[in-house]
Order: structure tokens, then sequence, then C-alpha cells
């Protein structure tokens, strides 16, 4: 309360303006979410450099398109590289690790919960606003870079030509796009909500990506195959296998490029792959939700 | 009217009850919620505003029923918890505009409202600053800036005044006494510090186990009984002691001009006894007054 003589009146008034108990409400929360993200410089460089692979594949497209076919036994066709640059995940998930792994925990620290519930929003609406706002930035850096290709490819090879050996690729986009943004920010969310410390979580969700990538890799070799789509199969069963697994089936090609030499070339089965997508996003939004709340309760 | 009403509520945390078969109602105004650590005061405000489930009984915070409409109650009433909070990475006017879209505020208006606000708890140009830089003062002050900037009808402060020095506890119970006072916001004072309710609240409600001790104004809760008066004379006199003791009362003390006097508790005209004694021995009343005790003796009282 200033003591001085205000030029304006600066006594304490009450509002009597606007206040609406909004059905998206939140959506206050993933707007606050996006602008505080925005504001991180480390976002923009690894958005860069994430997109750095694709600029990769747009020159090769650029240079075949001069060469007539060469090299294509190496790259494969357009969905197999396609599929070949989308499985280098490894920048979307440092972009989901640096926007989603305070994305509660933070608030945890700083006891901001009870500030959030304290207003008018339910536990799903916070959820749903913190959930919202990493998926929407993870789906972008996916989303964007893989448009800018599509398109490329479609005027290239005649949009007509395109639509006739590569269409689904249009129809796919948003669920190459949207799968991992889910599966990203379910888990970090569900991660987040039980830590007090952002770059912990970013240490348990890194460790449990990449863990189980290596585990995936080690049960394939260990379990005798009948056949390699199951052992294609078995390669996938890692967060990051389910990724670029669901993405093989969709656009119906397994990777080309460098991808091509690394891993198997037959697509792996869908059904397993789906369901384990399943699984992480139900279990990390449940897991989010158990334990968002106002108060501490201890129980004894 | 009132802003609050309880019936038989009740509040467990497991086997713990922490709130028990609580019934009173909160009228306008500011109020005292006074109780020892423990005595269940945060977790009264927790279910008033429907962050825990009652496990019996129920109310109504500004008319809508805390068990059904929580939400419909946090839109018009305003929070400042007890412990350290903030939104990380937000200046001061950033957290507080956002508590204001929160709220449901349009994003223009709660930005407006967030300088008015902070300007009027004192922060200044240290609005623009990063909360997590602020002294517990100024935290203190953003707290209660994001529990306002609503227009809140009712606001729960829950020990406000926790951690600021003497100057910053002054200013600070000089805003909570100003926005409770005249300005259409009814305040819920929580605190076990009680020169802090005594500075700013009008009634107190006493807690203690969960339970509620009692329920009065300030001045009341603070007489001792009806039949004991404090009073001042002028000058010192030696013979008023014995003037008023053969009206019937007992003197309990006297130091130089003061007295405490008791009367029978049927005597029906104690202070006209007071001044005709006064007037028997040429003595002059200043004051004359029903005993008071300190809050903190009237509070011992009530969870003893």
């Amino acid at each position: 309360m200033s003591q001085q003589a205000p030029i304006a009146d600066l006594s304490y008034r009450n509002y009597d303006g606007p206040k609406t108990l909004k059905t998206a409400r939140w959506w206050v929360i993933t707007l606050s979410g996006l602008r505080v993200s925005f504001k991180k410089k480390g976002l923009w460089i690894m958005f860069g450099v994430s997109s750095l692979s694709y600029l990769f594949m747009l020159f090769m497209m650029f240079t075949q398109s001069f060469t007539q076919g060469m090299g294509d036994d190496m790259l494969g066709g357009f969905r197999e590289q396609l599929v070949g640059t989308y499985s280098n995940a490894f920048w979307p998930l440092m972009i989901a690790l640096l926007v989603g792994s305070g994305s509660i925990a933070a608030d945890n620290r700083a006891n901001a919960l009870q500030v959030y519930l304290a207003k008018p929003l339910s536990k799903r609406d916070y959820l749903i606003g913190k959930w919202l706002y990493i998926f929407m930035i993870i789906f972008a850096v996916y989303f964007l870079p893989l448009l800018v290709v599509v398109l490329y490819r479609a005027f290239d090879a005649g949009f007509v030509d395109f639509i006739r050996s590569d269409g689904r690729v249009f129809a796919v986009l948003p669920l190459l796009a949207g799968l991992p943004a889910a599966l990203h920010a379910s888990v970090l969310v569900g991660i987040s909500a039980w830590n007090k410390t952002p770059w912990i979580v970013g240490v348990i969700y890194a460790g449990v990506y990449f863990f189980s990538s290596i585990f995936a890799l080690v049960l394939s070799s260990a379990i005798d195959s009948t056949s390699a789509v199951t052992d294609s199969t078995l390669q996938h069963l890692s967060i990051e296998g389910v990724i670029s697994g669901v993405a093989q089936n969709l656009l119906g090609a397994a990777p080309g490029g460098i991808a091509r030499a690394l891993s198997q070339s037959t697509v792996p089965a869908a059904t397993p792959l789906l369901l384990i997508a399943a699984v992480l996003i139900i279990g990390g939004i449940l897991a989010a939700r158990a334990r968002i709340r106002a108060v501490e309760v201890v129980q004894g | 009217m009132h802003v609050a009403d309880l019936r038989g509520l009740t509040v467990a945390y497991g086997n713990k009850v922490a709130v028990q078969d609580f019934t009173c109602s909160i009228p306008e105004g500011c109020i005292g919620l006074l109780g020892p650590n423990g005595a269940g005061k945060s977790t009264l405000i927790r279910a008033l505003l429907g962050f825990v489930d009652p496990a019996g009984g129920g109310g109504t915070v500004l008319g809508h029923n805390i068990a059904t409409h929580p939400l419909e109650i946090r839109m018009n009433v305003g929070l400042m918890p007890e412990m350290d909070c903030h939104i990380p990475g937000m200046t001061a006017v950033e957290f507080t505009a956002y508590a204001g879209e929160l709220s449901g505020m349009p994003r223009e208006q709660a930005m407006r409202r967030a300088h008015e606000v902070l300007e009027y708890c004192g922060l200044g140009e240290a609005r623009y600053r990063n909360i997590e830089t602020y002294s517990t003062g100024m935290k203190q002050k953003a707290k209660l800036a994001q529990a306002v900037v609503h227009g809140p009808k009712l606001l729960f402060l829950d020990e406000p005044t926790n951690g600021l020095d003497p100057a910053g506890r002054d200013e600070m119970l000089a805003m909570i006494k100003d926005i409770s006072h005249g300005k259409g916001v009814n305040v819920v004072l929580s605190s076990h510090l009680l020169p802090d309710i005594e500075k700013t609240c009008d009634e107190v409600i006493v807690m203690h186990n969960g339970k509620l001790r009692a329920q009065e104004s300030v001045k009341t809760i603070r007489v001792v009984g009806t039949s004991l008066y404090d009073l001042e004379l002028k000058l010192p006199n030696d013979g008023f002691s014995d003037a008023i003791t053969r009206k019937s009362a007992k003197v309990i003390h006297n130091f130089s001009t003061r007295y405490r006097v008791e009367f029978p508790a049927d005597f029906p005209t104690p202070t006209r006894a007071v001044f005709e004694a006064a007037k028997e021995v040429g003595a002059q009343v200043r004051v004359l007054a029903h005993a008071q005790r300190s809050l903190e003796e009237a509070f011992l009282e009530a969870v003893q």
C-alpha cells in the first residue's frame, strides 16, 4: 500500500469486470505452458538440429531428382527414406525432456498446485492443460518438417503421381506426429507428477527410454525367432521402437537409408506395439492423476 | 448475512480426524480463525475450498455447497496459502495475471488488474522481477496479490504474516485491515499469532483439536465476566476501597488509581454503585468498563 499521495488512486478497489467459468479452463494452462516453453532458446536450437535430418533428406531428394534412380537401392523409396529419417528420435526426445520434465515437478517444488487448485480448476483441467502443451510442442516438432518434406516430394514428383503412389502419407501425417507426442507427453506428466525436481524427471525418462531400447535389442538377439517379422517386433518393444514400429506400419515401409543398415528391414507387427503405446499413454496419465492434489495427505 | 455455514462438518485423513463435527456460521467482515498448531485451521480452509472431501456433515460458502459446487466457490474466493508458493519461471506480473486468467478473467483485464493489485501490495517496480528472486516479505505480498486479483468476495489468509519482519508484518496487517473493512471483501484470517487477530479481526473462531471451542466478537471474548469491572480514578484516593466495599463490591486488585472490582452476580446497579462510592470519598472516575483480559488469556481459557 503506497504511503505517498499518489497521482492515480492506488487504494484497493474491488474487481467487478467480466469473469466466467469457462468450459475449456485448461486452455489457459496450455497457453501459459507454450509461452514459457517458447521463451527457452534451447527449444529453438534443438528444433533446428532436429530438423537437420529432414533437411538432409530434402537435399538427397533434390540430388536424386538429377541422378534418376542412382542410390535407390541404398536409400529405398520415398516412404522408406521417410521412415528412416523419422526414426532418428533423439532430438525430439531432448525437446520433450526440455519442455516436459518440469511440467508438474516444478509446480510440486514451488507448491504451485495450491495456487492452481485454489482457482476454479479441477485436477482434470490442470492435467489436460499440462499434457496438451507438451503434446502440441512435440507434435509440431515432428509435424512441421514432415509436412515440408512431403509437400516438396508431392510437388517434385507431380501431385497426381504422388497421390497415386504415396497418397497415404498425407493421411497418416497427423498420426506420425501425434503418436510420439502423446507418448512423450503422457509418460512425462506421469513421471513429473511424482517428482519435485525437473532434472531427475529428465534422467528417469531418458533412462527408461534408452534402457528399454537396449533391453529390446538384447531380447530380440537372445530369443530364437521363428520369422523375421517376430524378430523385428521384439526389436521394437521399447518406447523408441514403438514410435518407429507404428510409423513403419502407418507408412507401410521399413526404414531406408542408414537406418536400414542398423535394423531389420521388415515391418513389425502393429498390434503389440499399439498395445504398448496405449498402456504407456493411459498409464502415464493415470499416474499423474493419482498424484495431483492440492493437499499433501499423510495417512497415519 | 453469513459468508459460510457449516453443519457438522467432519474431515478425516485416514484414521486421523482433523476437523470434527464442526458447526458454525461465519459472518461478514474480518474473522479470525484461532487455534494452536494442529488445531485444524488449515484443514477447515481446505474443506471450505473443496480440496478435501468431508467425511461427514457439510456446508455452504457464499451460498454454494462445498461438496457439489467447489468451482463456483473458488471463482469467488481467494486463497493465500500458508506455504511459500509461486509458479516457476514467472515474474510477479505474469504470475498475478495468470492467477486472474485461471479465475476466469479475460487476459487483458487480468493483466491490467495484476498491475493494480501489485502496486497496491507495495511491489512497485519489483513486479517485473522473477518471483524466485524475491525476499520472504515480497513473496508474501505476491501471494496476497494473486489471491485478490480476481476481486474475491471472500479471502482466506492462512498465516499471512509467517516469516515477516516487524515492519513487514505491520504492513501486511494494515493491508488486510484495509481490504476487509469497507471494500466489500470478507476475510477469514487463520493464525496462531494473537496480536495479528487482535489488530485486524472483528470476530474470532477458536479451534482446538479439530473442534469449535468459541465464536465471539473480539471485544466480547476479552470480557472476563459481567460482574467484574475495571475502573480508574483521576487521582489516588485512600478511602475509595472502603467506600466501594460498603457497596457490596470486592476489590480484586488496586494499583495506584486503577481498581478491579467484583460485584455479586445478581447485583442490580454496579455502575451506579461505583459512582456513588466515588462521590462519597470525593473521587472522580475517569474510566469504567467491564474487566477485560488479553486475547491470549481468553484463547488459553477457550482451548483448555
